[in-house]
């Protein structure tokens, strides 16, 4: 079966949406139906050189998905992406950058506040 | 520059002790091993185990790390202890009941972490409850309290942990000068190079030449950045630092904004990545903010002080440059050993922005001062040479005190001066030879339009109206007793000062009061520090925090800095409602203080 996608990207102050479609090619009428889909995460890099060092990266929370960590693993910087598998449905997507660094001068990983909200709607 | 002091590693022998009192039921014993539950996440490696084999053959060792999908990173010692990498997305304490019961393994732990803590060696650290409050009293303050509470402070320990050396950014300090050849300052100045080889320039002389005549300067500059852990005086928030100089303030401590705008702009296009400026005006200045604008542009940070005057700098007359609402200004107030908002602090809900220690702040200073003084003793004879007339000593009640005044008229204030009057009171004092000869006094007067009081000084003596310097000329009413200062270095002595009534033919008033009067003189040395109180003091706090974040940070914008500072700070009651965060500087909060990622986007593939 063919899909062609289409894609609508919405983004307000506090709240940024894509959404998602998928749709049959043959024609006479069917019905869009929704397909699972990659859906690629990415955001700009954090200054932080704790972000960007080793006990340091980022933390993408999806709706209903298990926390995904993308740790610093060499480099300059920590990844700023990441891809997963989506079931049709609507996700919530923020990331939370982290260090090993927190205020009582310990190593206990601290997370930023997390990003500006991304809507998935598939 | 050496580095530790407080040290855990006074060898392992202590490390070993520690390990078995702190963690004594985690170390586990023979036949059975047990797992015990993981001490606090920070104080181990999180994907690390040590396992202490019993004595077996190598390959059986590697196999019962490769069973449980473990891999070894390395032997200890010939103990049996080895390090081995746990398996990705496991606990550390998974790990450990993993080798629960195995009879190959006597014994298994967390791989714990030890950090050194940093404090410097120099010898007068201890006094500097600003970077480390323990509840100590400062031998040497003026504000009360001289102790206070223990933690009350920046938190700066722990930052040093992570980083003392801000070598890598110039801080600009645009104020009185600084002595850059201060025992604990010497070693962090800017490097200018054969163009600026003193470090900085000088806006005030209009030489390149910026040595502190005020003390001012040197003292936050110091607080900045002296040098940290050389076993000399005190130590700065940035332990290795680069201080750029930039004069604009004279030695009475007054500069324009002319000169302040050419040393913002200089410090910009010189590579300064963070200035201090603890000065302050009651006035919008658009040059000046020009020059901020500027800074801003080229992503300097600014830190500035709120000023002394216990007032809401939200209301109209608040301080410049304070008052300023660039993206890259720092306003800070000043806190005490309790870390309540200090009596004289300015504050502002949405002008000030952090608190920081500002009493009883000791510092390098640019050297000693003393002090000729004349007390206009009432009881005694004038001693000051007088032709007209009209002068005499008086015992008034001024502000409400008692205070022993230099009057014209005689009757001063209940009297009037005389119409066409020429009456001058001149003395001469002999000097020593100094870096900047200060005057200053108090005076209150009331003199109707074309009646003045003139002020000028002769060198080598005689009558300062016969041949003297013109120091100043005032008019009108004072409101009160207000102090005045005047840069007389270049007098030679003996140097004679004088007052001089000059009224023309018509109205007469109360005529002037003239007290507390005092000739201070410099004498520059490398080794001399003070105790200070004033947002002067907080706002170097701060700036060397911005520094230190800039260092650790590298690639840090103003808008970084600003955050982590802002953000990062600790809640203060105090500064709740006076302040736009509510918080004091803490630096290691600032430096763990991590900005939400940006940008976050979705696409599919």
């Amino acid at each position: 079966m063919r899909v062609a996608l289409r894609g609508v990207f919405r983004c307000g102050v506090l709240l940024c949406s894509i959404t998602l479609a998928a749709c049959g090619g043959g024609g006479g009428g069917e019905a869009p139906r929704p397909q699972a889909r990659t859906v690629t995460v990415a955001w700009d890099a954090n200054r932080e050189t704790g972000v960007n060092s080793a006990g340091g990266g980022y933390e993408v929370s999806i709706t209903g998905q298990p926390p995904i960590d993308v740790p610093y693993v060499s480099g300059a910087a920590a990844p700023t992406s990441v891809a997963r598998f989506l079931q049709a449905g609507t996700y919530l997507v923020t990331v939370r950058a982290y260090a090993a660094l927190d205020p009582q001068g310990g190593t206990t990983r601290t997370f930023s506040t997390p990003s500006q909200l991304v809507v998935v709607v598939q | 520059m050496s580095t530790l002091r407080r040290l855990l590693a006074v060898g392992a022998v202590f490390v070993a002790s520690f390990v078995l009192v702190e963690h004594a039921g985690t170390v586990l014993s023979a036949p059975r091993p047990r797992a015990t539950p993981a001490p606090a996440p920070e104080s181990f490696v999180k994907d690390q185990v040590l396992v202490k084999f019993r004595p077996i053959q190598s390959e059986h060792r590697l196999s019962a790390v490769a069973v449980r999908g473990h891999t070894v990173l390395a032997d200890l010692d010939r103990s049996g202890w080895t390090r081995i990498n746990t398996r990705a997305g496991q606990t550390v304490a998974e790990a450990l009941a993993s080798y629960q019961g195995d009879p190959s393994v006597e014994a298994v732990q967390p791989n714990y972490v030890y950090r050194a803590l940093l404090a410097p060696n120099d010898p007068s650290y201890g006094q500097l409850w600003g970077l480390k409050n323990i509840g100590q009293t400062i031998g040497t303050g003026s504000y009360a309290p001289t102790s206070g509470t223990a933690g009350a402070d920046i938190n700066i320990e722990n930052a040093w942990d992570h980083i003392t050396d801000c070598s890598s950014v110039v801080v600009a300090v645009i104020d009185s000068g600084v002595n850059y050849n201060h025992e604990d300052l010497a070693g962090n100045m800017w490097d200018g190079g054969p163009g600026f080889p003193l470090h900085g320039t000088d806006f005030v002389s209009g030489d390149d030449d910026p040595m502190d005549l005020a003390g001012h300067g040197t003292h936050v500059a110091a607080t900045i950045g002296a040098v940290g852990n050389n076993a000399t005086g005190t130590t700065g928030v940035c332990w290795v630092a680069r201080i750029m100089a930039l004069r604009v303030l004279d030695a009475t401590g007054s500069g324009t904004t002319a000169g302040i705008v050419q040393a913002v702009n200089f410090a910009v296009s010189h590579g300064a990545k963070v200035i201090n400026m603890s000065l302050g005006g009651g006035s919008f200045d658009q040059a000046f903010s020009d020059a901020l604008n500027n800074a801003r542009a080229n992503d300097v940070v600014v830190v500035v002080a709120a000023g002394n005057s216990a007032f809401d700098n939200d209301l109209p007359g608040g301080a410049y440059p304070c008052k300023f609402t660039h993206a890259n200004l720092i306003c800070v107030a000043a806190l005490d050993q309790n870390f309540s908002l200090a009596t004289f602090s300015n504050y502002g809900a949405t002008s000030v922005d952090v608190g920081a220690p500002g009493t009883n702040v000791l510092s390098a200073v640019n050297g000693t001062w003393s002090t000729i003084t004349d007390n206009f003793n009432s009881g005694g004879t004038l001693n000051w040479t007088t032709s007209g007339g009209g002068w005499a000593y008086r015992a008034l009640s001024l502000g409400g005190s008692p205070v022993d005044v230099l009057a014209n008229p005689t009757t001063f204030p209940s009297g009037t001066y005389s119409n066409n009057a020429n009456q001058r009171a001149f003395k001469t004092f002999t000097l020593g030879p100094s870096a900047a000869t200060l005057l200053s006094f108090s005076i209150q007067f009331a003199l109707q339009p074309g009646d003045f009081l003139k002020l000028n000084y002769r060198s080598s003596g005689g009558d300062p109206f016969a041949g003297g310097v013109a120091l100043d000329s005032v008019t009108g009413f004072s409101g009160g007793l207000v102090g005045s200062d005047y840069d007389i270095s270049a007098c030679a002595s003996p140097c004679s000062v004088g007052f001089q009534l000059s009224t023309n033919a018509s109205g007469v008033d109360q005529g002037v009061g003239i007290a507390f009067f005092a000739i201070d003189q410099l004498t520059l040395n490398n080794t001399t520090y003070d105790t200070f109180n004033g947002t002067s003091m907080a706002s170097p706090h701060v700036a060397g925090l911005a520094a230190l974040l800039r260092a650790y940070n590298p690639q840090f914008t103003y808008v970084d800095v600003a955050n982590a500072i802002k953000n990062g700070g600790r809640s203060v009651p105090a500064l709740a409602g006076k302040t736009t965060s509510g918080r004091a500087a803490d630096a290691m909060s600032s430096l763990a203080y991590i900005n939400a990622p940006t940008a976050l986007r979705a696409t599919l593939q």
